[in-house]
């Protein structure tokens, strides 16, 4: 009976965190090959930061801020950017959101308007870290800079929060059995 | 052991986030190494490689910006082709200056022409040398080509040039190759005729036309022209010969004055043999007229 609830746990496990592997290949797949369609004045949407609040929200502390470290990891690798600046903001980010993270109260937060404005606050932050080692070696001003990409890039990364948000609404709801 | 154990499992978020802060700022610090480099390379020709196989998709936004950089820069390199244009041509130009500085029995001031105006069939070229650079009036002016005009004005620092494509130009001229001495003006098209040839006298299409020693205002051997064409007139003892010009009207930028002015004694000798010849001319007409007159008086008397 034991063996088999172990049995049972780990595959729901497995079937989860299956789940968000394969949003991140598929995220990873449209950043490589859509994102510059969808660039306006090339500030594009960071889609990961929203696949990490959305792990944190619904896994917990430790299961976002690791989340937030790999993800960002492998986002510096794929983007040829400096390795560990996204590791480092996005784990920020996560450690930021797990304040946010209600056991009881997972499916209110992650489907409502909060997820909006928390994804909103973990953009905004995980932008000021990144952009403070992204212009750190050139002249030009913090305050300016994140004015112009900092803030534009939260903005369009929380349009694409909204539309995580009207995914799930019951009307639009697709089931997928597995 | 226990109690840190149990202050590691009570606190294990704060110290996991806190490892993973370290790992990733010890990644930062340590992003030059070689290792990370070359593992980089691998995942960026994949990356590369998949961006490849979609590189079909079109985007507008890329392609609107690479149309815009693209015509600007088009703009940009036009204007630079066309100022390399107008410096080869400057070039060309002074490379063949440069040769006739060197072969010419005469000495050349080299000038430049700052206007060119056309005023009732009189066409006139200004030059940026003047009488501060021994120019004078009388001086003969010529291109790389060949003759191009006479200097009929100067002050300081400018001068005027009256062109060959002007009504009152007489030019003393002789061909080259047959020797044959005509005088060549200018009849208001394209074109300057050599006058003064008889049909008789063999003139070959293709000869060049120089200043002769007929001449007082003109130094001799300038090329002036080639012939194009010899046209026989219709009840007139000479033959029309068209003669093409050395120097197209009003083509050059750059031109040469040449440092010869005729002989003062040379030339006076020669205006008080023409008014002499004038005078015995108009002698003449007045003794016929008075001739006639007494004539037409005598028979209107018998008349009577």
């Amino acid at each position: 009976m034991k063996s088999k609830n172990i049995n049972s746990t780990f595959k729901w496990i497995n079937k989860t965190y299956l789940l968000y592997f394969l949003w991140i290949i598929v995220i990873t797949v449209f950043h490589i090959i859509f994102l510059d369609l969808f660039a306006i004045m090339d500030v594009t949407p960071d889609l990961f930061i929203i696949i990490v609040v959305w792990i944190t929200l619904k896994e917990g502390r430790l299961a976002g801020i690791l989340a937030g470290f790999v993800i960002g990891l492998y986002l510096d690798i794929i983007s040829a950017d400096v390795v560990g600046t996204n590791a480092f903001s996005k784990t920020i980010a996560a450690f930021i959101v797990s304040y946010f993270y209600k056991e009881n109260k997972i499916n209110f937060i992650t489907k409502g308007y909060q997820f909006i404005l928390i994804s909103f606050l973990a953009t905004l932050i995980h932008n000021i870290v990144y952009f403070f080692f992204y212009i750190k070696t050139s002249e030009q001003d913090f305050l300016v800079f994140y004015l112009k990409y900092g803030l534009a890039t939260t903005a369009y990364t929380t349009v694409f929060a909204i539309l995580v948000v009207l995914f799930q609404m019951p009307s639009n709801r697709i089931k997928i059995n597995v | 052991m226990y109690k840190l154990l149990k202050l590691f499992n009570d606190f294990k978020d704060y110290f996991i986030f806190l490892i993973l802060i370290i790992v990733s700022l010890s990644l930062i610090s340590i992003n030059s190494k070689q290792e990370i480099g070359g593992f980089r390379a691998v995942i960026i020709g994949g990356v590369g490689y998949i961006q490849k196989l979609f590189s079909w998709i079109p985007n507008q936004d890329a392609l609107r910006n690479s149309n815009k950089t693209l015509i600007e820069l088009n703009i940009q390199l036009s204007k630079e082709v066309a100022m390399m244009r107008k410096a080869l041509h400057e070039n060309n130009e002074l490379r063949s200056m440069l040769n006739i500085v060197s072969n010419s029995q005469y000495k050349l001031i080299p000038c430049d022409v700052t206007s060119k105006r056309s005023i009732q069939m009189r066409n006139f070229a200004t030059i940026n040398k003047g009488t501060a650079d021994s120019i004078q009036v009388g001086m003969s002016v010529c291109s790389e080509a060949g003759l191009v005009g006479i200097i009929t004005s100067a002050s300081e620092h400018f001068a005027m040039v009256e062109l060959l494509n002007n009504r009152n130009i007489k030019i003393p001229v002789v061909s080259l190759e047959t020797r044959l001495d005509g005088i060549l003006k200018w009849e208001g098209d394209e074109y300057l005729y050599m006058q003064n040839i008889s049909k008789s006298s063999k003139i070959n299409v293709g000869e060049i036309i120089t200043t002769s020693l007929f001449s007082s205002k003109y130094p001799n051997n300038i090329t002036v022209g080639k012939i194009v064409k010899v046209a026989e007139e219709p009840g007139s003892y000479f033959s029309k010969i068209y003669v093409e010009p050395a120097c197209r009207f009003f083509n050059f930028s750059q031109l040469f004055v040449i440092n010869y002015v005729p002989n003062p004694e040379e030339l006076g000798l020669l205006k008080e043999f023409e008014n002499e010849m004038i005078m015995i001319e108009n002698a003449k007409k007045d003794r016929q007229k008075s001739k006639k007159n007494n004539s037409q008086d005598n028979s209107s008397d018998s008349k009577k």
